[in-house]
C-alpha cells in the first residue's frame, strides 16, 4: 500500500498545478452540494417548527364580519384533530399601499391586529429599543414582522405610512417580531397596532373574524376543508370571502422560496463533478501516454499494472479527499449564510444547526465517484506490458489519413495548424464540449429566466395572465358598475375602461379537482383585453366556456375541449375549456370566463372592479388623485364630517349632504342617492357617485412587490452562478491547456525553433479548442431551449431573446478563447535550447 | 561577414553553482562559408551554435547579425529573426510526429509566407532533390528511416532560403551510408552559396567544411582553413585537419 501511496504522491507533486486546480474544483463542488443539502434540511426543519419558534398557531380561518358566526367555533372544536382554538379578529386590506424607504408607493396585502389579539394565537418576542413608556407615548405605534426590518429596511422610530383610499395613515415603527402568519411583503404582512388605531381603521377596512388553532400532523388541509363545509352547511352562506392558512401550506411556502437557490447550487455542483470526472479521464489517458516509458520501467522492476492503476486511483482519491475536507468546512459557513438568506426570503427566523453528516455523506460520494472514474480510466495501463510500454506502446505509430494537408492551405497558417491539431485531440474536445455545453445550457436558462422575471415589466407582463391596466378600481357594493364605467370613461386622459371581477371576492371551486379554488377573471369580451395571452386554443365567447392558466392545465392534465365542473353557492355547472393562458399569478389559479359565463353560475353577480387604461403621457398619480377626489370619498370620512367649519355655503351644504348619504349607504344599504338644494339663487346638486370607489390598485406594483424578494434571490443566485461557472470553465481549460503544452512540449519547441512566436503558438492552441466550444455553445443553446420549454409548460411561453442568447454565446466563446490563450502561456517557459540539448 | 560575436559569454546556474560555458568569445562567420565548430564534449560547441542562431540569448556580450545586435532581442523578436534568417538541422531531427513529411516542410514554409502553388512546387522539388520520393511525402516521421527523416529535416531547414543554416551534429544519429548522403546535401548546398555553421565531433563530417574552429572550455583555441574542395585534395584536407586537431589536443 505504501508503495502505491508513494507513487500517487509523486504524481501529485509532478502535476502540482493540475492537482491544485482539481482540488479547488472539488472544494467548490463539495461546498455547494453540502451547503444545498444542509440548507434544505435546516429550512425544512425551520418550516416544520415555525410555530414553536414563533410560539404561534399555524392554522387560521378568517371570515368576513358578515359571514362570521360564533357557532363556528363549536363546529371547529368537534374535529378531533384540532386543538388550542383561539378567537381572532383583524382588519384585512388588499387595496392598501404604503410608502417605501425610497418614497415610492408600493402595494401590499396587510392584516392589522391588536396586541391583545396577537397574544391569543402567538407569543413571539417583540424586539424593540424603546421602553414601554416611550412606546406608550407614540401616537400611532406599529409592530411589524422581521421582514419589515430585513427586507424593507425599517428601523425602530421610522415612519411607516399606509395609504388607503388616497389618504395617508402614518405609523411609527415601534418594534419587530417573528411570525408565521403574513410574514413578508410578497405574501402580505401582519401589523400589530394600538386599540385606538384599530378602531379607526375598522371604519375603512373590513374586519375579519375567525379562529387560530393547532392540527395533528398532516391534517391541516382536511381539517380546514371540513370546517368550511360545516360552516357553509350551518350558515347557508357561500363564505366566498373566507381566507385560510393551514400548517402544511405555510411549510410549503417557506421551502418553495429556497428551492430555486438549492436547485442552482445542485446543478452547479453537478456540472463541476461531471467536468472534473471528464478532466480526470482525459488527464489519466494523456498521462499514461506521456509516462509510457516510466510505466514500462516500473513494470520492469516489479510493479504490476494493478499497482500502477491503483496509484492513479489513490492520487485522485487524495485530491478528492483534500477538496472534500476543505469544501466541507467551507460549506458549514456557506450554509449558515444561505440559511440567513432563506430566513430573509421566508420572513421567518429559525434555528440553524450545522449538520456535518451532509458534508461527510457528500464528501464520501464525491471521493467514490472520482476514485471510480480514475480507476476505470487507469485500467488502460493493463494494455501496456513492460516491453510494449518501453517501446512507447503502439499508439505512436500513425497510419491515419492526412487530414487538412498544408499544401491546400488557403487560410491563415495558424488557423490551419490549429484545425489539424483538433483531430489529434478529440478526447479533450469532447471534455470541453460536455463541460461547456452543460454550463452554457445552465447559464442561458438561468439568465433568460432571470430576465423573464425581472428585466422589465414588459417581460413580466407577458406571463402575468392578468390585465395590467394603469389603475384598477374596486367599486363600493352600492355602485352601479355600468354607470361607474361610463363616468370614468368620460374623464380626461382615459383611453379605455373594462369592467371585471374582483380577485378577492370572485372565485369558483372545482369539486372534481379536490375543491380547488379558482380566481375568476371575467371580461365581457376578451378580445378587448391587452395582457391576456393565449398559449393554446381561443378565448371563451359563450356562457359555457372557460380558459385556464397553462400551469393548472398541466397540473391537472386538462386539455382544450375537456369539461370542468365548477361550483358556487352550491350551484354546479359544466364548462368547456377553450384554451390556456400564460399566467404565473396566483400560482396559476386564474380561471377566465365571460360575464355571461359567470352569471350563468351566479345570476346576481355584477362586476366589482374596473380596469382603467390611460392615454400615453397621462400622469398616473395625478389621475389617481383626481379619481379619488371625484369618486373615492369614504363613508367613514363622511361620517366624521360635521358640515360646519370653514368654507362657503356651497361647501358646507355638500359636506352636510355627504354625511346624510354616507348614513343612508351604510345603515340602509341605499344603492343610489341624489340631492338638489336651492338656497336663494344657488342650486347645489350631488349624489352618491362621490362614494363610488372603495379602493384603487396598481397591479403592476402588486406584481413587483409580490415577486420582488424572489427576483432578488434569483438575481443574486444568477450572478453567483455565472461567476462560479466562469471559474469552473476557466479551471478546466487551464488544466487542459497545461496538459496540452506539457504533452506537446517537443513539437512546440521545434515550432519555436522554426520561427513561430510564442504568441502565435498560444493562439494556435487556443484556436484548437474553439470548434469544441462553438459546438458546445450550440448544444448548450439547444439544451437551454429544452429546459425553458419544459418550464413553459408551467409558466407559459418563456421567450429567450435572440440578442441575449447571441450575446451570452459570444461572451462564452470569447471567454473560453481568452482562458485557453492564457492557459497556453506555459509555452513561454519552453526553452528551445533546453529542448534541443536535453 | 554575416555573423559576429563580441565578448560573448554564456553561463548556466545549477543549484547555485555557476558554470561558465562560453567565455569572452569573439568570432566572425563569413557569408557562403561552411564553418565547422569542433571540440570535446562540454567545450561549449552547441551552446555557441544556439547563441549565434538566436535560439538562446547570451549572458554577456553581443551577437551581431550583419550590423544588427540581436543579443537583446525578446523571445518573440528572436523567433521572427529565426524565421527570416535561419534554418536548423538537429541531431535528434525533431520532425513533428503528428504531421506528414510534406506538412513538416510546409509548416516551416508557411511561417514566413502565404501558401501558393510556387511554394508547394518548391517544396516538392526540394524533397525530390534530396531523394525523398513522392510516395514518402504522405508518410509520418515514424514511418521513415533515420536518413530519410534527416533529409526531410534539411529540406524543412532550407525551404525558406535562410541566410545561415545551422546544424547541430546532423549525422550524429545516422549510420555511415545515411550520414554520407546527408553530408553530400550539405556540401551541395554550400557549393550553391549557402552559409552553413555546423557543430560536430566527427572528423569525416568536419572534412566537408571550409573552415574549422576548435573550442576548448568555451574559448576558441584555434582555427583551420581547408585548402580546397576538390576531390583530388581529400587526402590533403584530411591530413591537414588531423594535424590541426592533434595540435589542439583532440
Amino acid at each position: 500500500m505504501y508503495k502505491i501511496m508513494r507513487l500517487a504522491w509523486t504524481n501529485i507533486k509532478k502535476h502540482k498545478k493540475e492537482s491544485i486546480s482539481l482540488f479547488l474544483l472539488i472544494t467548490v463542488c463539495m461546498m455547494l452540494f453540502a451547503s444545498a443539502l444542509s440548507t434544505r434540511v435546516n429550512v425544512s426543519r425551520m418550516a416544520e417548527h415555525m410555530g414553536e419558534i414563533t410560539h404561534s398557531k399555524e392554522n387560521y380561518v378568517f371570515f368576513s364580519n358578515d359571514s362570521f358566526d360564533e357557532h363556528y367555533g363549536t363546529l371547529l372544536a368537534e374535529d378531533e384533530n384540532v386543538s388550542g382554538i383561539a378567537d381572532v379578529n383583524g382588519l384585512y386590506s388588499l387595496g392598501s399601499t404604503y410608502i417605501d424607504r425610497n418614497n415610492e408607493e408600493q402595494s401590499m396585502y396587510m392584516l392589522f391586529i391588536t396586541l391583545e389579539t396577537e397574544k391569543k394565537f402567538a407569543d413571539a418576542e417583540i424586539e424593540t429599543t424603546l421602553s414601554d413608556e416611550e412606546i406608550a407615548a407614540l401616537e400611532h405605534p406599529v409592530f411589524m414582522p422581521w421582514a419589515g426590518h430585513d427586507s424593507m429596511g425599517y428601523e425602530v422610530g421610522d415612519t411607516f405610512t399606509m395609504i388607503y383610499g388616497g389618504k395617508e395613515y402614518p405609523f411609527t415603527v415601534a418594534g419587530f417580531f417573528p411570525t408565521v402568519l403574513f410574514p413578508t411583503p410578497a405574501g402580505g404582512m401582519k401589523f400589530i397596532i394600538s386599540d385606538e388605531d384599530y378602531r379607526s381603521l375598522e371604519r375603512l377596512l373590513g374586519e375579519y373574524r375567525g379562529f387560530a388553532y393547532e392540527t395533528a400532523p398532516g391534517t391541516g388541509y382536511d381539517v380546514k376543508k371540513e370546517f368550511i363545509d360545516k360552516c357553509r352547511d350551518y350558515s347557508g352562506k357561500s363564505l366566498y370571502d373566507t381566507f385560510t392558512v393551514y400548517k402544511e401550506e405555510l411549510q410549503e411556502q417557506a421551502t418553495s422560496y429556497t428551492d430555486i437557490i438549492e436547485l442552482v447550487m445542485i446543478v452547479m455542483s453537478l456540472i463541476i463533478i461531471i467536468s472534473v470526472a471528464l478532466v480526470i479521464h482525459m488527464h489519466i489517458t494523456g498521462d499514461i501516454k506521456d509516462q509510457m516509458v516510466n510505466i514500462g520501467v516500473l513494470e520492469a522492476i516489479g510493479y504490476t499494472s494493478k499497482d500502477i492503476a491503483l496509484s492513479y486511483g489513490a492520487e485522485y482519491l487524495m485530491i478528492a479527499a483534500a477538496g472534500s475536507i476543505l469544501g466541507g468546512i467551507c460549506s458549514l459557513f456557506l450554509s449558515r449564510v444561505l440559511f440567513g438568506i432563506c430566513e430573509l426570503v421566508c420572513g421567518t427566523r429559525g434555528e440553524y444547526s450545522p449538520d456535518p453528516i451532509f458534508g461527510i455523506v457528500t464528501g464520501i460520494g464525491i471521493c467514490l465517484i472520482i476514485t471510480a472514474v480514475a480507476l476505470v480510466r487507469a485500467g488502460m495501463v493493463r494494455r501496456y506490458p513492460a516491453v510494449r510500454a518501453l517501446r512507447k506502446g503502439t499508439a505512436d505509430h500513425h497510419f491515419a489519413a492526412d487530414i487538412l494537408p498544408l499544401r491546400n492551405t488557403k487560410s491563415n497558417v495558424h488557423l490551419r495548424l490549429a484545425m489539424k491539431g483538433i483531430f489529434g485531440q478529440l478526447r479533450q474536445s469532447v471534455t470541453i464540449m460536455v463541460s461547456v455545453a452543460i454550463s452554457v445550457a445552465a447559464v442561458l436558462t438561468i439568465l433568460v429566466f432571470r430576465r423573464y422575471l425581472s428585466s422589465d415589466m414588459g417581460l413580466l407582463k407577458g406571463v402575468m395572465g392578468m390585465e395590467m391596466s394603469e389603475l384598477n378600481v374596486t367599486l363600493q357594493v352600492s355602485a352601479d358598475p355600468d354607470e361607474a364605467a361610463e363616468q370614468i370613461r368620460g374623464m380626461e386622459g382615459v383611453r379605455k375602461v373594462l369592467a371585471t371581477t374582483n380577485l378577492t371576492k370572485d372565485y369558483l371551486s372545482a369539486p372534481e379537482l379536490n375543491d380547488y379554488q379558482f380566481f375568476v377573471v371575467s371580461y365581457e369580451d376578451f378580445e378587448e383585453t391587452e395582457n391576456i395571452f393565449l398559449c393554446e386554443g381561443r378565448f371563451p365567447v359563450h356562457d359555457n366556456e372557460i380558459m385556464l392558466a397553462r400551469m393548472n392545465g398541466t397540473k391537472y392534465n386538462i386539455h382544450t375541449g375537456d369539461t370542468v365542473t365548477l361550483e358556487k353557492n352550491k350551484a354546479r355547472r359544466d364548462y368547456i375549456v377553450t384554451g390556456f393562458v400564460t399566467s404565473i399569478t396566483n400560482n396559476g389559479a386564474n380561471l377566465y370566463m365571460t360575464h355571461e359565463g359567470y352569471r350563468a353560475i351566479d345570476p346576481l353577480w355584477q362586476p366589482a372592479d374596473i380596469g382603467i387604461y390611460l392615454e400615453e403621457g397621462v400622469d398616473k398619480e395625478a389621475f389617481k388623485s383626481e379619481l379619488t377626489r371625484r369618486y373615492g370619498k369614504t363613508v367613514a370620512d363622511a361620517h366624521k364630517e360635521s358640515g360646519e367649519g370653514e368654507g362657503s355655503l356651497e361647501e358646507k351644504l355638500r359636506r352636510k349632504a355627504d354625511k346624510y348619504i354616507a348614513h343612508m349607504l351604510s345603515v340602509y344599504g341605499a344603492v343610489n342617492v341624489e340631492y338638489t338644494v336651492q338656497s336663494g339663487d344657488t342650486v347645489v346638486t350631488g349624489g352618491s357617485d362621490s362614494f363610488m370607489i372603495a379602493s384603487t390598485l396598481d397591479y403592476a406594483e402588486v406584481a413587483r412587490t409580490q415577486l420582488g424578494g424572489f427576483i432578488s434571490a434569483v438575481g443574486g443566485m444568477t450572478a453567483l452562478f455565472m461567476v462560479l461557472t466562469a471559474l469552473v470553465i476557466m479551471g478546466i481549460i487551464f488544466i487542459i491547456m497545461e496538459q496540452e503544452v506539457r504533452r506537446e512540449y517537443r513539437e512546440l519547441g521545434v515550432m519555436l525553433s522554426m520561427g513561430y512566436t510564442t504568441r502565435e503558438l498560444m493562439i494556435q492552441l487556443a484556436l484548437r479548442l474553439m470548434p469544441a466550444v462553438i459546438v458546445a455553445v450550440i448544444l448548450g443553446i439547444a439544451g437551454s431551449r429544452v429546459i425553458l420549454n419544459g418550464m413553459s409548460g408551467y409558466l407559459g411561453q418563456i421567450i429567450a431573446s435572440p440578442l441575449v442568447t447571441a450575446a451570452a454565446s459570444a461572451a462564452v466563446v470569447v471567454f473560453c478563447f481568452a482562458c485557453a490563450y492564457l492557459g497556453a502561456r506555459k509555452i513561454k517557459d519552453i526553452s528551445v535550447y533546453e529542448l534541443i540539448t536535453e | 561577414m554575416i555573423l559576429r560575436t563580441e565578448k560573448l559569454c554564456k553561463s548556466f546556474s545549477n543549484g547555485g553553482v555557476q558554470q561558465h560555458v562560453i567565455k569572452n568569445l569573439d568570432l566572425e562567420i563569413n557569408e557562403k562559408e561552411f564553418t565547422v565548430i569542433m571540440g570535446a564534449s562540454g567545450s561549449g560547441k552547441s551552446t555557441l551554435l544556439y547563441a549565434l542562431s538566436g535560439m538562446d540569448t547570451p549572458t554577456l556580450g553581443k551577437v551581431y547579425f550583419g550590423d544588427t545586435n540581436i543579443s537583446d532581442y525578446t523571445n518573440d523578436r528572436l523567433a521572427v529573426f529565426r524565421r527570416e534568417n535561419c534554418g536548423f538541422v538537429f541531431q535528434s531531427i525533431f520532425l513533428l510526429d503528428n504531421m506528414t513529411v510534406f506538412d513538416n516542410v510546409m509548416t516551416a514554409a508557411l511561417v514566413r509566407r502565404k501558401n501558393s502553388p510556387e511554394l508547394v512546387k518548391k517544396a516538392e522539388e526540394m524533397l525530390k532533390k534530396v531523394g525523398i520520393s513522392e510516395g514518402t511525402w504522405k508518410k509520418y516521421p515514424n514511418q521513415l528511416s533515420g536518413g530519410e527523416a534527416q533529409r526531410v529535416g534539411i529540406v524543412r531547414a532550407v525551404i525558406n532560403d535562410p541566410k545561415i543554416l545551422f546544424a547541430d551534429e546532423p549525422t550524429g544519429s545516422l549510420n555511415s551510408a545515411s550520414a554520407a548522403d546527408v553530408l553530400d546535401i550539405f556540401t551541395n548546398l554550400n557549393k550553391s552559396g549557402q552559409t552553413i555553421v555546423m557543430v560536430t565531433h566527427d572528423l569525416k563530417t568536419a572534412l566537408r567544411g571550409s573552415r574549422v574552429i576548435y573550442l576548448r572550455d568555451g574559448a576558441v583555441m584555434g582555427e583551420y582553413r581547408m585548402p580546397s574542395y576538390g576531390e583530388d585534395d581529400i587526402k590533403a584536407r584530411r591530413e591537414g585537419l588531423q594535424d590541426f586537431l592533434d595540435e589542439m589536443g583532440w
